[in-house]
């Protein structure tokens, strides 16, 4: 168990390293001059040059490359180039608006998930089970950011019910998450529904009933937990998609999290703020994952007596 | 289905028996999610097609003066524009249609370009043995990690001048893992096999070989996977057009005209929902059609959303109304408690039928079978995989799964039609009254419970007892079937045991409530040739103290002489002979029996006969023979062999043969 | 499977499904403390105060509106402001040219002398006497009595401060310093100073408006504190400073009397949308650059207001030198593209509101503004037969056309507008549409390859700091020296007649050169509740929030 946790642990490593590195050079060489950015168009070049200096980008490149690689062991993400906000401390204060709307929507998404997914396995092909598949098939088809839209456009400005944007109260959670969930649960229950499917059909269920054991604890005892083992790797899966429909939703609900600071900071060319954020974003589904890999090892005992 | 594999029929055969192509497409067309789905498409495709033809106006013409003029269908429309303008006045159905055009293409070459890379990706690192391999899935690692729009943003927010290429290979590249890593596990499965690694090096020949079955199992893989990424890139432009980074104007695509609609979205929505229906439907169409196309293309990779749907649904789970047989059961007598000695005869199967039907034939794997067990006695049920043994067995606890039903017979069991009771009412019966072994006795118990959990369960179903008292039971029990350290198995989880113990174990459970009846199917097939005696003799032992009667379904010939008291022979659903055991082995009449006999090895009989095997396949259980299912393989066929199917005839006491040899020569005393 | 198990298994999950529904919308019903909305107003009479009850819809709702003054209990309320650039820089005093920032310094510092109307002369701020005094001198008295928001009082020594550093007379430099000529301050007195410029200024004034005041003893000794707490004179002091939030609150010490509000939220959204639908449902109470599309939903709304003006912003077809050879040597082509356009079709429209079609380099609210004769109003058959005098009958080469989405109102579709109706003409113009950063690196960069760029320049109404986008020090100059001239001219000359007619000198040659090509003024157009009242909005862009008042 050390020895894997170790590998993955350097493997984490050189994934957000190279994710940091991949950033770094991307943002720099496609994109130009930020100090132009800051300065109205056609702005004379020495007060360009002064801006260059202000934010840092006068250096060579390398050198800008490397300063910011020592800094990040130290805490130093560097600062904005948009009124010199130390980048870490301004991601610390919005991770955990985007971390609540992620475990909001998880936790969301798992419930209605699994209700749904073991529902329509039970009775594969009845009518519940269609349903479920037909939402599933229209969910997936849906462009997130338009259905965001449309909720915004229904219940905050038409019928007052729900807040538009922030992030105030239990009701401002509703439709980002709902927006989110839609985007999640496709996958989610197709998942669900075919493990469940196909634990329901291995022999050890079989048997179970063969040995009387009653229907109800068949199913939710014995099949949810052979069932529910790839229900945990979702997890880091959920996180991947959230962290990656979490700069549009964001976006459209004025939400204060990370995603809505990285696409801020790339529309301004915000570069320190864009590699926070994305070094953000990485690490949390990298950490993510590895954390859910050894929940399953634990979970299963399959694996967690063989690494013995 | 585990069911369609007892029945002798793998999935993959179902989904790909076909050769030719043709038969491929028929399977598709008989899915009604693929027809719909391909037929929405087509709509979809032929009126980009079409765009030049159809469309009222030219996409690009503007109209500053009737901008954003609303559908025919709200007030201010007009047929002229009949989904009305945006903000330059220009059509929107138009604007829709060539839109269609750019948005269909792009995601197509860009899903050929993914397919490809993938491709050559997943080969290249399912056949290096260096460190190609590690690298490149580093580096699919990587590339998940890092949040795909933020590439596709700095890359295509640079690009001034973004044309459909540049959309192509942004969104086209990435996607190219997905791809990749099911290419690489199909090499990487193929190299596992033992073909494969007994050689040395892998030659031509080797090579032409894998790729003999590493290409088709891919192709198919990839083909799925192309069409559910078509729809997800569809998505993704649109995503990236709303974020401003589409098509650059006024080049219409779906997503450039949705973003536009957005801006405009509270004066005027339409311009915004069209799109985004448009979108949708597409999505949907293209998804439907991925998924009928899953099931039959590639089942293994269990993408489909919609399974199989069987022709004929059952009303209720497992039991349809028998026609005509409903009232005329006349054997409704009390259930005979345990303690008393009830009549002799403890299960009567008469003319049992069990059928599983499916999108495209109908399986009979049971053909009106007739049986007794005796209290206290074995029965032992002898056939090839595909004879319909092991369901008949299955049927006789309602353990079918849909939508495999009993079309036929029924089953007293103590006086009880068990076809016929409700399925709250089998439980109580199962593992109380009737017990089961199965197969695999490793994959027969729960993986993730532990051996002593899953005996307390069991035992604690039954009896009110405390967990530590239920401890001490299962303690005893497996001391029992002699397994001599029993606290220690407790503790320990079915794959860390071995095949004989497992089945023990199984042994110990089913026996833990002193069933009347114990159905053992196969259970020494998985074992190794000693632990199988061992196994066998302990069950043996078990039934006999307490007058268990035992149903032991077997292939093997052999062990069937050795340990039954009755036999039974199988062929194809049907009953070929049944009789005393000494009767039928010395006495073989029917061709089939005795075929078996000389096939296999046996102290019983002679030694010194050369063996044979039987020449052949059995009939497809789907398409049987108007005649006798043996005859295609009999030694002793005649003509009406093939035209009549024999029924059952009595040729010594209780000694029964199906066939025609038989029918003319002995007293015709039909049973 | 049947009965027992049915009812077992069908039990659990009703209770599951009913528990994921209800404890959500159960959070959602939680009633929140927001306040009523208030749907209808009511007028009322002067002197009274009136309770009105209307039943409207099945509710009841209590209509006040008070017409006597607020009574004197103290600042109150919270106003949200939601504006639509990034806060670019931080609070160092002169380090930025955003004018974001500008327009929040505004609250948070006073100036010199304050034009609430362009066209007139200034009112006295932190000044209350100025004369010139030759040429390159002003003197001006300064206010008494008024004090930091730390608490120190201001004075002289504040002021020649912050002047000599904003104009560039320092060793520290600033990015002001292009908009001045290098000025140094006197002290005459503890409330009299004399600010010397090195050559005629004749914008000194007009700047004054835009320099903040900030504290001697700051830019001597907390330099690196005010770049992130900034301490000035004005109505509003700064309490959270965040990368896209400004929480700032009453200075209740004012030397004006303190505001009306008590605190006062400025904060970035981007998306116009989203900015809309917060202001709808009462999340904030004023929005920033409301865009064309939105104009006809806020005035058609009972409970939102909208304060429409013409920006000083000029918006125009910026051309870059060299990047299309036929342009720069050839006025008839210059001519022919710019009568191929439909300017007055671009504002009414597509950009709308109270924007207006430029008539002149200058924009409209410029002192010395004149409109440009020929009007150049669109004309496909003159541009034809100046494109064959041109001695391109065909068109002419292709040509770049970058338009930045999102930057300016309705960017595409004016690009995509102006494209079409240059092609009337036989033109052969290409959109290129991408965002602003994009389009900046194109201008600038050695292979760019745009030739026309759709960009504005605004200025503060007075014609040197907006002639000087055109000048030498610019990317946008084609190397006529007179045009230098005549720029430099008008910055340095001080009689106002002679300015007048130099300036007139200069649109003349601006309007018959073309340059580039004029489009329109910008609409600038601020939304807000009709809680808020007293909100000043100026053509400069400056949003003034001191006179403002919430009612709840």
């Amino acid at each position: 168990m050390l020895r894997y946790s170790l590998r993955r642990t350097a493997q984490m490593v050189v994934v957000v390293f190279g994710v940091v590195t991949l950033v770094f050079f991307i943002l720099r060489l496609a994109s130009g001059d930020p100090a132009r950015m800051m300065n109205p168009p056609g702005q004379q070049e020495e007060i360009i040059q002064l801006t260059r200096e202000k934010i840092g980008t006068d250096r060579p490149l390398m050198v800008q490359y490397w300063d910011y690689l020592l800094g990040l062991p130290q805490g130093d993400l560097g600062k904005s180039f948009h009124g010199g906000h130390p980048v870490l401390g301004e991601l610390l204060k919005v991770f955990p608006n985007t971390a609540m709307l992620a475990v909001a929507t998880i936790l969301f998404s798992s419930t209605v998930a699994i209700l749904l997914g073991i529902g329509a396995a039970l009775r594969a092909n009845g009518a519940f089970d269609r349903l479920v598949l037909v939402y599933v098939s229209v969910a997936l088809a849906t462009p997130s950011f338009w259905l965001a839209i449309v909720l915004v456009l229904i219940f905050s400005v038409h019928f007052d019910w729900l807040p538009a944007i922030d992030m105030e109260g239990p009701k401002s959670f509703v439709l980002p998450v709902l927006t989110l969930a839609v985007m999640l649960t496709p996958v989610l229950i197709r998942t669900v529904r075919q493990s469940f499917l196909e634990t329901l059909s291995e022999d050890h269920i079989r048997a179970a009933r063969a040995r009387g054991i009653p229907e109800h604890r068949v199913i939710l005892v014995h099949g949810l937990k052979v069932a529910a083992l790839p229900l945990v790797t979702l997890i880091g899966l959920q996180l991947g998609m959230i962290l990656a429909g979490s700069y549009v939703v964001e976006f459209i609900f004025n939400w204060p999290g990370i995603g809505k600071l990285t696409l801020d900071a790339v529309a301004g060319r915000d570069f320190p703020m864009v590699q926070g954020g994305v070094l953000v974003a990485a690490l949390a589904f990298v950490i993510v994952n590895f954390v859910v890999d050894l929940a399953y090892a634990a979970l299963d005992p399959r694996i967690r007596m063989s690494a013995k | 289905m585990t069911d369609l594999a007892t029945a002798g029929i793998s999935p993959e055969a179902v989904a790909a028996s076909a050769p030719a192509r043709t038969h491929i497409l028929r399977q598709l067309l008989k899915r009604r999610t693929f027809v719909i789905g391909a037929a929405g498409l087509t709509i979809i495709v032929l009126i980009a097609l079409a765009a030049p033809f159809l469309a009222p106006h030219d996409p690009m013409t503007q109209d500053l003066g009737k901008g954003l003029a609303p559908p025919f269908w709200a007030k201010g429309g007009s047929l002229d524009h009949p989904l009305g303008t945006d903000t330059l006045g220009r059509d929107v159905a138009s604007r829709l249609m060539y839109g269609a055009r750019n948005s269909l293409v792009i995601a197509l070459f860009a899903v050929l370009i993914a397919s490809v890379l993938g491709l050559v990706a997943g080969l290249s690192a399912g056949f290096s043995r260096g460190w190609w391999d590690p690298l490149l899935m580093r580096f699919g690692d990587v590339q998940l990690a890092f949040p795909f729009i933020l590439l596709a943003i700095a890359i295509l927010g640079v690009i001034s001048d973004r044309s459909a290429v540049h959309l192509i290979l942004v969104l086209g590249i990435p996607t190219w893992i997905l791809y990749a890593r099911v290419v690489r596990s199909r090499v990487l499965a193929e190299r596992d096999k033992d073909y494969v690694l007994g050689a040395k090096s892998i030659g031509a020949s080797r090579m032409r070989q894998m790729w003999r079955y590493i290409l088709p199992s891919v192709w198919s893989a990839v083909l799925v996977i192309a069409m559910l990424d078509f729809g997800f890139v569809i998505l993704l432009e649109a995503t990236l057009s709303f974020l401003g980074f589409g098509l650059t104007p006024p080049t219409p695509s779906w997503g450039s005209i949705l973003a536009e609609g957005k801006r405009n979205m509270i004066i005027s929505p339409w311009l915004a929902v069209l799109p985004g229906l448009a979108i949708m439907l597409t999505v949907l169409a293209i998804n439907m059609t991925a998924d009928g196309a899953a099931d039959v293309l590639d089942p293994k990779l269990k993408i489909s959303v919609f399974r199989r749907t069987p022709l004929k649904k059952p009303a209720n789970a497992t039991w349809t109304d028998l026609e005509g047989r409903a009232a005329a059961s006349t054997r409704s007598q009390p259930v005979a408690t345990k303690d008393e000695m009830g009549p002799p005869t403890l299960l009567e199967v008469s003319d049992l039928s069990v059928e599983f039907p499916l999108p495209d034939k109908v399986v009979k794997a049971v053909r009106h079978v007739s049986f007794d067990v005796h209290r206290g006695r074995t029965l032992g049920i002898v056939g090839e995989s595909g004879s319909g043994k092991s369901v008949s067995a299955f049927s006789i606890i309602q353990l079918i799964e849909p939508p495999g039903r009993v079309t036929s017979g029924e089953v007293l069991f103590e006086g009880r039609d068990l076809t016929r009771i409700s399925n709250y009412d089998m439980a109580q019966l199962r593992g109380i009254k009737i017990g089961m072994i199965f197969q695999n006795p490793a994959s027969s118990l729960n993986p993730v419970l532990s051996i002593g959990s899953q005996m307390v369960e069991t035992i604690r179903l039954h009896l009110k007892v405390s967990p530590a008292e239920a401890r001490d039971i299962g303690s005893q029990a497996l001391l029992n079937v002699g397994i001599g350290n029993p606290q220690a198995i407790l503790s320990r989880y079915p794959f860390q045991l071995s095949g004989g113990m497992n089945q023990r174990v199984m042994i110990a459970m089913a026996m833990l409530t002193r069933p009347d009846l114990l159905i053992a199917d196969e259970p020494s097939s998985a074992l190794d040739v000693t632990t199988q005696a061992v196994v066998l003799e302990r069950l043996r032992e078990i039934t006999r103290e307490h007058q268990t009667s035992l149903i032991l379904i077997t292939h093997d010939i052999a062990l069937v002489a050795e340990f039954a008291d009755e036999i039974l022979v199988m062929y194809a659903g049907q009953v070929c002979e049944v009789g005393p055991v000494r009767s039928v082995i010395d006495d073989a009449r029917h061709p089939y029996t005795r075929a078996l006999l000389q096939s296999v090895p046996r102290a019983e009989i002679e030694s010194g006969k050369r063996l044979q095997a039987i020449p052949g396949e059995p009939p497809d259980p789907a398409e049987l023979p108007p005649g006798c299912p043996f005859a295609d393989r009999c030694v002793s066929v005649m003509g009406i062999c093939r035209q009549v199917n024999p029924s059952q005839v009595r040729v010594r006491p209780h000694h029964d043969v199906a066939c025609h040899l038989w029918s003319s020569d002995k007293d015709e005393e039909k049973v | 499977m049947k009965t027992k198990m049915k009812t077992n298994r069908w039990k659990l999950l009703a209770a599951f499904v009913i528990l994921t529904l209800v404890v959500p919308l159960a959070a959602a019903c939680v009633p929140t403390q927001e306040p009523e909305v208030i749907k209808e107003t009511v007028v009322v009479t002067e002197k009274e105060t009136v309770e009105v009850t209307k039943v409207v819809k099945e509710e009841v709702e209590v209509v006040v509106t008070p017409t006597a003054p607020p009574a004197p209990e103290g600042p109150s309320g919270s106003v949200r402001f939601l504006i639509a650039e990034n806060f670019w820089a931080d609070w160092d005093p002169y380090q930025h040219t955003a004018q974001s920032q500008g327009r929040i310094e505004g609250q948070i510092f006073d100036y010199l002398v304050d034009f609430p109307d362009t066209a007139a002369p200034p009112v006295p701020m932190l000044a209350t006497e100025w004369k010139p005094i030759d040429d390159r001198t002003w003197e001006f008295k300064l206010r008494e009595g008024v004090k930091f928001h730390d608490g120190s009082t201001f004075d002289a020594e504040d002021v020649k401060a912050s002047i000599e550093l904003a104009s560039g007379a320092t060793d520290k430099p600033s990015l002001t310093a292009g908009d001045w000529i290098k000025t140094t301050v006197e002290i005459v007195d503890s409330y009299t100073v004399r600010l010397v410029s090195e050559k005629p200024f004749a914008a000194l004034l007009a700047q004054l408006q835009d320099t903040i005041i900030v504290s001697a003893e700051d830019l001597a000794n907390n330099a690196e504190a005010i770049k992130s707490q900034p301490n000035g004179t004005g109505p509003f002091r700064l309490v959270e400073n965040e990368v896209d939030r400004k929480v700032m609150e009453a200075n209740l010490d004012y030397w004006q009397g303190p505001p009306q509000i008590k605190t006062l939220i400025w904060e970035f959204v981007q998306d116009p949308d989203t900015r809309l639908a917060a202001l709808m449902a009462g999340q904030a109470d004023a929005i920033d650059r409301v865009p064309p599309q939105h104009l006809r939903v806020i005035s058609g709304s009972e409970t939102l207001k909208l304060i429409s003006v013409t920006g000083i912003e000029s918006v125009n077809l910026f051309v870059k030198p060299g990047r299309l050879p036929l342009w720069d040597e050839n006025p008839a082509f210059r001519e022919a593209v710019v009568r191929s356009i439909d300017r007055e079709g671009l504002v009414t429209g597509l950009v709308q509101g109270a924007s207006a079609v430029a008539t002149s380099f200058l924009p409209t609210r410029t002192l010395y503004h004149q409109d440009g004769d020929p009007a150049y109003t669109k004309d496909i058959e003159a541009a034809k037969a100046l494109l064959a005098e041109a001695g391109v009958p065909d068109g002419g080469p292709e040509f770049e056309l970058w338009v930045a989405s999102g930057f300016l109102p309705r960017a595409d579709e004016v690009g995509a507008a102006i494209a079409a109706s240059m092609q009337e003409a036989g033109l052969k113009p290409k959109i290129v549409t991408t965002d602003l950063g994009a389009m900046i690196d194109d201008i600038f960069s050695e292979d760019g390859t745009g030739a026309m760029y759709h960009i504005s320049w605004s200025s503060n109404g007075d014609p040197t700091p907006h002639a000087r986008v055109y000048s030498a020090s610019f990317a946008w100059y084609f190397g006529d020296e007179e045009l230098q001239r005549l720029i430099d001219l008008v910055a340095t000359t001080i009689d106002p007649a002679a300015r007048e007619e130099a300036t007139h000198d200069l649109q003349d040659l601006l309007w018959k050169q073309l340059w580039h090509v004029p489009l329109y003024n910008s609409d600038f157009s601020i939304a807000h509740s009709a809680k808020l009242v007293g909100l000043e909005v100026r053509p400069n862009f400056k949003t003034l929030f001191y006179q403002a008042s919430i009612t709840e």
